[in-house]
């Protein structure tokens, strides 16, 4: 059992891992079709 | 709405369409300090542009046109956020404008107010007495080394002597003003609900010029050299345009056309670029030149202010969310 508690939370941060990379990459997308504009830097949420 | 981002040394400063006002890091942005207008009564917006001075910011604030609502002229010492002084008013959508000692602005009952920069207080007001009732937008304001000039609500164009508020001149054109005033080389400019844009003499009110445009004249102008930029609104057909005309009004040098029309208040100009966004997150920029497409992105949510300092371009969006881009110095 602990074995495979183990084994989901690997899958569960390889999922995450996977949704950080698809938002970094839809960055990179969004970033290319910029072509000579400017790249993001950062972004403020202010909540309103 | 965001009020147009504005950068001094390292600081942006921006308020945010729920009552705060920030001074951001422009390179990390990492927040330096903030203030919730919250706190001195209903109001929760910032419109137009803040004024710099050596030593602070200062910025109107409003309720829309909420009547229990209020606003204020607030000085903010720039590096610490510590209110100075602030001037409470009905609201305070305008522009912050500067001449010598005093500051001008107007509110969303057609008001127009100095006040004296160092203390507060006030040193006169002007009213056109002309009922808001549709709420509508009130112009920003433009001023020369003695003058102010509005665009009231009743439609009339006033010069008024910025010592005193006394009327100098005023000019009524055939359909009333669509787009703030701007001027240069002595001469106002201003769009109509007439689907012109005007020239005016500064020392006399006098039409010099006008040129009828394909859609309504919206929003604020810019200009570069002797190019005057701006956005036209079709809103039946939520059809925008960008178009340059040259600053004698003799004809349109080129014309972009978009759909949704543009949302971000003015052509904002940036390394021999115009930059304007839409409310479906896309910011676009075209060649101050000749109208030719540079580059495009998007983002998410209503592009509502486009700021910029250097190599860094800042957005607003009415969602709430502050983006900074930087153009890469790679080759």
């Amino acid at each position: 059992m602990k074995k495979n508690r183990g084994f989901i939370s690997t899958l569960v941060l390889v999922a995450m891992a996977s949704l950080s990379c698809a938002q970094s990459s839809n960055k990179k997308d969004a970033n290319l079709s910029a072509s000579a504009g400017p790249e993001l830097r950062w972004q403020y949420e202010t909540g309103g | 709405m965001f009020s147009t981002p504005t950068v001094v040394g390292e600081l942006l400063f921006i308020g945010s369409c729920a009552g705060n006002f920030y001074a951001i890091n422009k390179t990390t942005g990492q927040m330096q300090w903030s203030y919730n207008i919250r706190q001195d009564g209903k109001q929760q917006s910032f419109h137009g542009d803040p004024l710099v001075t050596n030593d602070l910011i200062l910025i109107g604030t409003d309720n829309s046109c909420d009547p229990d609502g209020v606003g204020h002229v607030y000085a903010f010492e720039r590096d610490t956020g510590k209110v100075r002084w602030k001037y409470r008013s009905t609201s305070v959508p305008t522009d912050i404008i500067q001449l010598n000692s005093s500051v001008y602005f107007g509110s969303f009952q057609d008001d127009w107010s100095s006040v004296d920069l160092r203390t507060g207080s006030l040193n006169w007001s002007f009213s056109t007495g002309v009922l808001n009732k549709n709420c509508d937008w009130i112009m920003p304001p433009a001023a020369d080394e003695n003058r102010l000039f509005i665009a009231g609500l009743d439609g009339v164009i006033y010069s008024l002597e910025a010592s005193s508020g006394r009327v100098i001149w005023k000019r009524k054109l055939p359909a009333a003003p669509s787009t703030g005033l701007a001027l240069k080389d002595k001469t106002i400019y201003v769009g109509t609900s007439g689907q012109r844009i005007y020239r005016l003499n500064a020392e006399t009110g006098t039409v010099i010029s006008e040129l009828a445009t394909e859609a309504k004249p919206v929003g604020r102008l810019a200009f570069a050299n002797d190019s005057l930029f701006m956005f036209l609104n079709n809103a039946s057909e939520r059809v925008g345009y960008t178009i340059s005309v040259d600053s004698k009004l003799t004809g349109v040098r080129w014309k972009q056309r978009s759909s949704p029309d543009w949302a971000s208040e003015r052509p904002h100009l940036w390394k021999e670029s115009v930059v304007a966004g839409n409310c479906r997150g896309e910011i676009a920029a075209f060649r101050t030149r000749d109208g030719e497409p540079v580059w495009n992105l998007s983002l998410k949510g209503c592009i509502r202010s486009i700021g910029s300092s250097g190599n860094m371009l800042f957005a607003g969006v009415q969602e709430g969310t502050i983006y900074a881009y930087e153009l890469s110095t790679r080759p």
